[in-house]
């Protein structure tokens, strides 16, 4: 009877320890999400590599230029795998069952959230940059006996560190598409930004046909944005009506998507 | 240990499924939640388990309201639902991908359950039949020793010798700190284990008694004529009526739980009438 006192004692104290957010639990979503679709993505990013591999064998069948560009290569499978990744966010909402199952784990929807965007943005360069780099060293290896000299990737520079930001850019678009298309929600995202893209420049051309007549009316019709007495002779690059969109762009996009996949997952029923 | 208090929901705005629903479920018991197709059983789990969220009204589970999807309300609860997917992975690491996520997991009991049950441990989940997989989530979800459990429609793709092992399995796994909700329509699968019975009929708790309540008021008889006895339901079969009557005296019956529901749901009324002082 007292052990069985202490027991339920112990099982309520641990039930009161839960804490708010934990790092732990971020971790534990992230090794569930790869194990529940380790072997989805392993087939896709054996394809890519097999592509690569097809794609080099017939080259050094020509002139071998495409080994001395591994750069390329590895551009175009971060895309091709980066979407493959997209594809494995938040999986678990495409189907009422699995939905259900995820919504009632015990875990926040921040930790939920986190797990998803660390896996698909961080994780996912981490484990692609690895994989290629294996692959790279193989490639070499292989290739300086029959004298065909691949070169070693170097991710060490300002314009793939660029790329990354992009992708994660591109990547909270799809996170948030994620959350919120239950069906087909990699094609449904792009969809929608085509859409969305296709009204923004309707309206942009809109403002600046109804611009060009009032400043016609107006006798500007010369000036230029680039003007010299316009900018002052600043770089046009350095100009705050460059720098505050390309700012915007850079640091606030990604956040605020995030923002809007949390309230999306937020408003998830089952 | 539940508490729904004036809840409204409708899928549709215009067409509500829940008003005023109000609801109080106590631990150290086992709840039959009994009711028709369609009469909202299942949302009515939902609404506990936080997956779905009031139109007004609040449900609250151990003081942690659902609608927070806290982490603390979600490991207060494990659901059993009737229809699921089970990820292409072996029971090992089903379990270890999930067990971290329920502070009093407990593996042996795990294994314990499905040794009782009679389930093969090796070969992938998603391999397994519905029953099989029904079985490993009804151990996962008693070894999980959650302060709630939820199933719904749990003996559904059981076996009969499932059956009635899962009702001493959820028979031993009850403890004073726990709660128990089996939602079904099949009456019989749950008789003998559950010690309460909420009936939900369009959308409403139309009767929610103890079977100690239920045994001080109502006995269960097999009568050749109705003249016999103060008879409050009754159903004619080949030559005797199976009734519940006005209990007199000390007499006492085992509690028939389909002519029970039976009597409340197609009944005249008279049978909830005896509860309502």
């Amino acid at each position: 009877m007292v052990l069985l006192k202490n027991l339920v004692i112990e099982k309520s104290r641990k039930m009161e320890n839960i804490q708010t957010f934990s790092i732990k639990r971020v971790f534990l979503l992230m090794q569930k999400s790869v194990y529940e679709n380790a072997r989805y993505v392993l087939t896709g990013l054996t394809t890519v590599f097999g592509i690569f591999t097809i794609v080099l064998f017939f080259n050094a069948l020509h002139d071998g230029e495409a080994w001395k560009n591994m750069q390329s290569f590895y551009v175009i499978g971060f895309i091709i795998a980066g979407l493959i990744v997209s594809g494995m966010a938040f999986t678990n909402l495409r189907t009422k069952e699995k939905a259900m199952s995820y919504l009632s784990l015990p875990a926040s929807l921040l930790e939920k959230l986190l797990a998803e965007l660390l896996l698909t943005t961080v994780g996912f360069i981490i484990m692609y940059t690895a994989i290629f780099y294996v692959y790279n060293l193989l490639i070499y290896l292989v290739g300086a006996p029959f004298n065909l000299h691949a070169n070693i990737l170097n991710i060490f520079t300002k314009e793939v560190f660029e790329g990354y930001w992009l992708y994660i850019i591109l990547q909270s678009v799809l996170l948030t598409g994620a959350a919120t298309f239950r069906k087909a929600p990699l094609f449904l995202t792009l969809f929608s930004l085509f859409v969305v893209g296709t009204a923004l420049l309707i309206i942009v051309v809109l403002i600046a046909l109804s611009f060009k007549g009032y400043l016609e009316s107006s006798g500007l019709e010369n000036l230029r944005i680039t003007d010299d007495e316009f900018l002052k002779g600043e770089n046009p690059e350095h100009h705050p009506l460059v720098q505050i969109p390309k700012i915007m762009f850079y640091y606030v996009t990604a956040p605020l998507f995030w923002v809007v996949a949390y309230f999306k997952l937020k408003e998830k029923e089952v | 240990m539940i508490t729904i208090n004036q809840l409204d929901f409708g899928y549709k705005k215009n067409k509500k499924l829940f008003s005023e629903l109000n609801l109080k479920l106590e631990k150290g018991r086992i709840y039959g939640l009994l009711g028709k197709n369609g009469s909202g059983k299942t949302t009515l789990l939902k609404q506990t388990a936080g997956l779905l969220y009031p139109d007004s009204g609040d449900v609250k589970l151990n003081g942690e309201n659902a609608g927070s999807r806290s982490t603390r309300f979600l490991a207060s609860y494990y659901l059993i639902p009737e229809e699921f997917e089970t990820p292409g992975l072996s029971i090992r690491s089903f379990v270890k991908i999930n067990a971290p996520f329920y502070p009093n997991f407990n593996e042996e009991q795990f294994y314990n359950y499905l040794a009782e049950f009679k389930t093969e441990t090796d070969g992938k989940l998603n391999k397994l039949s519905y029953g099989q997989k029904k079985k490993v989530l009804i151990a996962f979800g008693l070894a999980a020793n959650t302060p709630v459990l939820m199933s719904d429609e749990p003996t559904n793709g059981l076996d009969i010798p499932s059956k009635s092992m899962f009702r001493k399995i959820m028979a031993s796994g009850l403890t004073e700190d726990r709660l128990f909700i089996i939602s079904t329509h099949q009456v019989k699968d749950i008789e003998g284990i559950i010690d309460s019975i909420v009936i939900l009929e369009n959308g409403k708790i139309i009767f929610n008694q103890s079977l100690e309540s239920i045994g001080d008021k109502l006995c269960f008889k097999t009568l050749k004529s109705l003249e016999e006895e103060e008879v409050l339901y009754s159903e004619k079969h080949l030559n005797t009526y199976e009734a519940v009557v006005r209990r007199s005296g000390g007499e006492s019956t085992r509690i028939n739980l389909e002519l029970l529901f039976n009597s409340i749901v197609e009944g005249d009324g008279g049978v909830v009438k005896e509860f309502s002082n």
